[in-house]
């Protein structure tokens, strides 16, 4: 049995790390849900995390990482059509414990299901905290901004942590300087296979979305009625009646809209 | 000579027909209440079906229900499904837990309830494979999910296990091209319509000029397998804790609460936030972080009780994006009951007090039926 506790055979966590250009200045940053990934790893377990970062190894973002705590960033070199997910799935066959973060900067958040998938273990999404214990971990998961899950999952499987999960990191330079980046280079990453390319075209300029409704066939007359007249049933204004009577329609409103669970 | 002129109301109540035509109420007992009815009833009867056509093909809009009801992001995805469907291509509403709603107004052709896929139990592999079950009896062209926690990912799920294309976070959409918006330039990022369509929050205007046929029909029986998660059950933090920005029902007190003892009684309750007015904050009953308005907070609560509020045009500025607005004050002039769904025209602290009596009643009910 495999333990996060037991010093004999301590749990192998990964961590998974993106990095992006700031919104202002344009310069690579490291992301900050990464951050929070990074460092859930290094509170769950005692020995470093094997930290990964499929990209640029000359990225400077990935310094950064190095002062939030990693010991060593390994750098899968991947080229921007190869199908990352399975160099990654590769990569960390032998990890107990994949943890990245919701979603990459200008990504689709499919990462932590696609590893999954290829690795054939279970993922979790929007999890905020992750307790560790007997070859088991538990999860709290974030459903609504009030409504939280707790799931049971093994210690081998993928888990994504969600922006708003409370850790703290702090960044020390020293361990910036101590830190070191390795560039991965194996047989095995060598033949990445290809995913389709998939064919977005930036627009020319920078506008809003435009929001599907459904084509307006009314006459002009009947446009003009219509933003002239107040909407039928908008409103209701109840005067009449005893304040009991009031009471229990307004209780009714708010069941019939769900707004209340009782 | 004056005595046989008949005298008309100029103010009665009147209804404007789909046609633009003006029809009032003979009916001098005409009420508020029979006039909407009327009118839904007539909305409904002009509304005409989407598509009268044999289905050939058809889309899949799947949905978490929330409390047994669909929640605007819901039928934003079920309404995008039928804007973007042909004549010959049906919508069908894959309705993850029970709902009694109406889904021929949110325009579904068909409705698939999987009862045992609700979000009150986790199960992905479950989920999956009914989805999987759909997909292969009813083959839809495209898939379409609402972009938030639960349906995302059963989504992802889903295309990671069966490597079906899947664009996330759409904003823009049409019967060709779906657009993103590509975070390093800002700018929209287009390709052709994936399987999987994962669209954001308020990328399609649910209302909708036609109606579904909305028939029922069951999915093929999966079975239930062993899941590799354990699901430890759900907790809903309670409504005090949640800054008033994400509460789901807010109940602010205005000018017109003079018992707050009560007020704050209510608000527990009914498990809402609490907000206030300016003139009760400055009056030093609340402190300033729980002032909804323009100089205080913006709420876009699903629910909104407005106690003793006149609705100043700056408070009005704060509750713009809250779904129900309901106001309760002895003002029926108040700028609040123009805002309102359902305005209360009674003392505040008479119907605090009647709406508590009727919570206890109706708990008392519940707790001598278990």
């Amino acid at each position: 049995m495999m333990s996060l506790t037991d010093p004999e055979q301590p749990a192998k966590i990964a961590v998974l790390l993106s990095t992006r250009r700031h919104p202002v200045s344009a310069l690579p940053v490291p992301h900050p849900n990464d951050v929070i990934a990074l460092a859930l790893g290094l509170r769950l377990s005692k020995l470093p995390p094997r930290v990964v970062h499929a990209g640029d190894p000359r990225d400077a973002a990935l310094g950064d990482y190095l002062a939030f705590g990693a010991a060593t960033v390994e750098v899968l070199p991947v080229e921007p059509d190869d199908d990352y997910p399975v160099m990654l799935a590769r990569h960390l066959r032998d990890v107990d414990l994949a943890i990245c973060g919701q979603r990459a900067h200008n990504g689709s958040g499919m990462l932590p299901y696609r590893l999954a998938a290829l690795l054939d273990r279970p993922v979790l999404g929007d999890v905020l905290d992750v307790q560790a214990g007997d070859g088991k971990i538990t999860a709290t998961q974030r459903l609504t901004a009030s409504q939280r899950r707790k799931v049971e999952l093994p210690l081998r499987s993928v888990i994504a942590i969600h922006p708003q999960a409370a850790v703290s990191s702090r960044y020390i330079y020293a361990s910036r300087i101590a830190g070191r980046i390795v560039t991965m280079h194996s047989d095995s990453l060598q033949e990445c296979p290809k995913h389709e390319v998939e064919q977005w075209r930036l627009d020319p300029t920078e506008r809003s979305a435009v929001v599907l409704r459904a084509p307006d066939r009314r006459s002009g007359h009947e446009r003009m009625l219509s933003a002239t007249a107040p909407a039928a049933g908008a409103g209701r204004v109840i005067t009449e009646g005893t304040t009991a009577a009031k009471a229990q329609l307004l209780l009714s409103y708010l069941r019939e809209h769900h707004l209340i669970d009782n | 000579m004056t005595a046989s002129a008949v005298r008309r109301d100029p103010r009665r109540l009147y209804l404007t027909l789909p046609s633009g035509v003006r029809r009032i109420f003979l009916s001098p007992m005409a009420t508020g209440s029979q006039l909407q009815l009327a009118a839904t009833r007539i909305e409904r009867a002009a509304k005409p079906l989407r598509t009268t056509t044999v289905a050939r093909r058809s889309l899949l809009a799947v949905v978490y229900s929330d409390h047994g009801g669909l929640d605007d992001h819901a039928r934003q995805v079920i309404a995008a499904a039928t804007l973007i469907a042909d004549a010959a291509t049906e919508v069908i509403v894959a309705c993850l837990g029970d709902s009694n709603d109406d889904f021929a107004a949110y325009g579904a052709d068909r409705v698939i309830v999987l009862s045992d896929c609700g979000a009150g139990q986790f199960h992905p592999e479950h989920q999956v494979q009914c989805l999987n079950a759909l997909l292969a009896r009813h083959r839809p062209d495209h898939l379409f999910f609402p972009e938030r926690c639960g349906e995302a990912d059963l989504a992802r799920r889903l295309a990671a296990a069966t490597r079906l294309s899947i664009a996330t976070h759409v904003v823009e959409l049409s019967r060709t091209e779906l657009a993103v918006r590509d975070r390093r330039s800002q700018r929209l990022a287009r390709r052709s319509l994936t399987r999987l369509v994962l669209l954001a929050p308020d990328a399609v205007d649910a209302r909708l000029p036609f109606v579904g046929r909305a028939e029922v029909s069951s999915a093929d029986a999966v079975e239930r397998g062993a899941s590799t998660y354990r699901d430890l059950g759900l907790t809903t933090l309670s409504s005090s804790s949640l800054p008033l920005e994400q509460a789901r029902l807010v109940i602010a007190a205005g000018n017109g609460v003079t018992d707050f003892e009560l007020f704050r009684r209510l608000a527990d309750t009914l498990d809402a936030s609490i907000g206030a007015s300016r003139v009760a904050v400055d009056a030093g009953h609340f402190s300033r972080d729980r002032q909804i308005g323009a100089t205080g907070k913006t709420i876009a609560a699903q629910g909104y009780l407005a106690i003793g509020i006149s609705g100043a045009s700056q408070h009005l500025q704060g509750i713009k994006g809250c779904r129900h607005v309901i106001s309760i004050n002895r003002d029926a002039a108040a700028a609040i009951v123009q805002r309102a769904d359902l305005a209360l025209v009674d003392d505040a602290q008479a119907l605090m007090q009647a709406l508590l009596d009727a919570l206890d009643a109706s708990q008392d009910r519940q707790e001598h039926a278990a």
